[in-house]
């Protein structure tokens, strides 16, 4: 019997969040290399910085709604603040910290690229305005290294549960006892935010954008070949484990999760974005329908990964 | 690709809008992903859990041994008690060590110090701590057909004021032995029956039907007891009420050998209920053949009994059309709804003795053949037969009988010469019949030829005087002494260093000469 604990606002905390801080380390990424001043215009910086604050803070929300209590007696929360034996203490400091510092930084890019707010900065607190690529770099670093902590505290939020539920801990390799999880979500939340800031945004506002950053091409292929590697070492290793944890990944690779993992992960996120961005890489660039069509189909994969790995969830006998 | 002189924020609001677009698309889609995939039911399996295990092991070294428990405890009784099986300790809740359900201090050799904060019951001193793994339990078992109290009990667990029942009072051996995993019987009845009359809770929490669920639906028409008789397993049944007699093979089986489960409908009463029959011939009215007592036996004592037939069955395949329910050819009462192609079954061919003699001329066989007659027949069995039916069963032998090879003239005495101990007896098949039946059968041919006697009949002017080598007519041997004296015949054979010639002269003269 699967676990029945968590379920799709789970799925949906782990996706927002992931997506949310990876959304969050490409603006970084843009910003701390200089590649967001190699136009007047850049999307991913706005959209990384923008949106990333909002979609961990609403997945926050998912999680707080969904352990019951939240909803009754929201202040309990507080109590979380103070457990640091717990990885769940650690994971609220994360976001406390993230989530201000991805507002802000979304704030100082929205500033940037927007005058009207430029002009209200501009007459209320000149100083910000004059120093704004400073401080830019400063939140990105910052929030970039809580950026990379939101994104493997998802997966180390979960491989914590275990060994109650077996799949969830199963480790990289059998002789490297770190757990999974964190990092095929540190691997997907860059991934699924490559694919809203870049592939999504980035090709919707600028088409060409794709010609100037050939390397995003390779990245993917780069990104999609980890999470490969990943995945198949994830079931490797529950299939190899026995038990509760083999019967989540016969879940997974042929139960009733088996259409979700093969069509909505495997082939809407992995393969069709592999042929698309190869295809990228031999043509020199993309098309609209081929970029955004790429980085819908990675998002989505996203968001479906978490799920199928929260659902196939099966707690180990007692 | 959108006007250039659109503010650039309106990525923010497009971004967003996709994130809510792909989790609309995954949450239409996976219902219908759901479906689509194969279903598959997980096989529970044990997965190794090392809680407190560790901090146990002073705990199940003392506890697993008996000696060092009769060492510390205060009576031989309380060390046994206090005696752990070690092979319960690899079951689900055994591995989770002693101390996660009863306390006590960790990895502390003496026993008072390691017995500081025991919990004797977790259920009891803690109950909602048996409640942290198990959730959700069932308000029925439906593989045991149960209800349980457990909403009650657990309600009362989470509001802390107890109901006075807890978990192990059901379930007390869960850390010590029993094994949800391999679903050995949780607790005996008797521990809810005598806990419920402990209580007093009156004839109501005593019925079946307060725990049981029944899965019969007969409950109009029967109760528990009528059929079940323990109250620690529900195989072990009698029968008060049957409709039929249970007879035989039925006597023995489980009830839903022949019944549907589990509402006993289903049945028309007729052996194809369950039977299918492995013949072609006869009906499905079995219980002409069987009875219940043994298929093949009650069928074999048919075919022991039958008699032979004692005809041709050859185009005479329609048993029925001679074989009636009446007359003397009539069928047995209890055959009477048997049908042609059961009759060889039981009844095999073995036809009556072939006449032996010409039918021609002799059609009337009861002139001969009858009770006083000159040939008899087995009256017993032939009763009520007439001429008309002698040549159903017995038929021409096709071998005519041997002629008389000799004159008849004189020698009416048949049996004189033929009779078992004369020089040609009859044969076996004859015994019985006198010199009047032998001419019936027998014709006389002309008398044998000389030829026939090998040895000169004029041997030394014999002149066909047979009583010469045949005395008194005996010729069942010759005698060469009637003319050669013994003595004299030795003497000479002597002679010549042959002896014992006694009646063997034939032998080296066969013509009578010398050699």
């Amino acid at each position: 019997m699967v676990q029945t604990a968590w379920g799709w606002l789970i799925a949906i905390y782990l996706f927002l969040g992931g997506l949310g801080a990876g959304s969050f380390m490409m603006a970084a990424f843009f910003e701390l290399s200089g590649w967001r001043y190699r136009s007047n215009f850049c999307p991913v910086a706005l959209v990384g910085a923008t949106v990333s604050g909002p979609l961990v803070a609403l997945g926050s929300a998912l999680l707080i709604f969904d352990l019951g209590a939240g909803r009754m007696q929201p202040w309990r929360i507080f109590y979380m603040f103070t457990h640091f034996s717990s990885v769940m203490t650690w994971g609220i400091w994360i976001l406390t910290i993230f989530i201000p510092l991805a507002l802000v930084y979304g704030f100082l890019e929205l500033m940037e690229s927007e005058a009207f707010l430029k002009g209200f900065v501009a007459a209320r607190a000149p100083w910000l305005l004059r120093n704004a690529r400073t401080y830019r770099r400063w939140v990105a670093a910052v929030g970039g290294v809580f950026a990379v902590a939101t994104a493997v505290y998802t997966g180390v939020l979960i491989s914590d549960v275990g060994p109650a539920i077996p799949l969830w801990s199963q480790p990289v390799l059998p002789f490297v006892r770190i757990p999974m999880l964190p990092v095929l979500f540190l691997i997907s939340a860059v991934s699924t935010g490559m694919g809203l800031t870049f592939d999504i945004s980035a090709t919707i506002a600028d088409p060409e954008i794709q010609r100037r950053f050939r390397i995003m091409d390779l990245s993917h292929i780069f990104l999609i070949g980890l999470e490969n590697i990943a995945i198949g070492l994830l079931f490797i290793s529950a299939l190899s484990a026995g038990g509760a944890a083999a019967e989540s990944a016969k879940l997974v690779l042929y139960g009733p999760l088996a259409v979700v993992f093969w069509v909505g992960v495997v082939l809407v996120g992995l393969v069709f974005p592999f042929v698309v961005h190869a295809y990228a890489i031999g043509r020199g660039q993309h098309s609209l329908a081929s970029g955004v069509g790429s980085g819908v189909g990675i998002v989505i994969a996203g968001l479906l990964l978490r799920y199928m790995i929260v659902y196939a969830g099966i707690p180990a006998a007692l | 690709m959108f006007p250039s002189h659109w503010p650039k924020w309106y990525l923010i609001p497009l971004s967003l809008a996709v994130v809510a677009i792909a989790v609309v698309a995954g949450l239409l889609a996976e219902p219908v992903g759901q479906a689509l995939s194969p279903k598959v039911t997980p096989v529970p399996t044990l997965y190794f859990v090392n809680y407190a295990a560790p901090l146990s092991t002073e705990c199940t070294k003392c506890h697993t041994d008996p000696q060092a428990l009769a060492a510390s405890a205060q009576s031989p009784d309380t060390a046994k008690s206090a005696y752990i099986d070690p092979a319960t300790l690899n079951t689900p809740h055994g591995r989770l060590g002693c101390i996660t359900c009863h306390g006590g201090t960790p990895n502390q050799s003496a026993k008072d110090a390691a017995h500081q904060n025991l919990v004797a019951d977790l259920s009891k001193s803690h109950p909602t701590d048996c409640l942290t793994c198990h959730r959700n339990l069932p308000a029925e078992i439906p593989g045991d057909n149960l209800r349980t109290p457990h909403g009650a009990v657990v309600n009362a667990a989470w509001e802390g004021s107890s109901c006075g029942v807890y978990c192990s009072d059901c379930h007390g051996a869960v850390g010590h032995g029993f094994d949800p995993v391999t679903g050995q019987t949780t607790c005996s009845m008797s521990v809810c029956l005598n806990c419920h009359k402990e209580r007093n809770l009156g004839s109501r929490l005593t019925d079946c039907d307060t725990c049981h669920v029944g899965p019969h639906d007969v409950a109009q028409v029967l109760s528990c007891s009528d059929c079940h008789t323990s109250t620690e397993t529900w195989k072990q049944t009698t029968l008060k009420v049957h409709p039929i007699q249970l007879v035989g093979k039925h006597a023995s089986v489980d009830c839903f050998t022949c019944h549907r489960w589990p509402n006993f409908k289903g049945l028309s009463g007729v052996c194809s209920d369950c039977h299918k029959r492995p013949h072609t011939f006869g009906t499905d009215n079995c219980a002409l053949c069987h009875t219940p007592t043994g298929w093949a036996q009650s069928a074999q004592a048919l075919v022991a009994a039958a008699s032979a037939i004692p005809h041709p069955t050859q185009g005479r395949e329609d048993c029925r059309s001679c074989h009636g329910v009446q007359g003397a050819m009539s069928l047995p009462a209890d055959h009477k709804d048997r049908t042609n192609d059961t009759c060889q079954v039981c009844h095999s061919p073995a036809p009556a003795p072939a006449i032996l003699h010409p039918v021609e001329g002799r059609e009337s066989c009861l002139t001969c053949h009858g009770e006083g007659k000159i040939a008899q027949f087995p009256v017993a069995t032939h009763a009520g037969r007439d001429e008309a039916t002698c040549t159903t069963c017995h038929e021409p032998a096709g071998v005519m009988p041997l002629p008389i090879s000799h004159p008849v003239q004189g020698r009416e005495d048949c049996l004189m010469c033929h009779a078992p101990q004369g020089i040609k007896p009859y044969p076996e098949t004859h015994a019985g019949w006198g010199n009047t039946l032998c001419l019936l059968c027998h014709k006389a041919e002309e008398a044998p030829t000389k030829a026939a006697h090998l040895f000169p009949q004029d041997h030394d002017g014999a002149a066909k005087t047979c009583v010469l080598c045949h005395p008194k007519n005996d010729f069942t041997t010759y005698h060469c002494d009637t003319c050669h004296a013994p003595a004299g015949m030795n003497q000479v054979h002597g002679a010549r260093g042959i002896s014992d010639i006694q009646n063997k002269c034939v032998l080296c003269h066969p013509t009578g000469k010398k050699p």
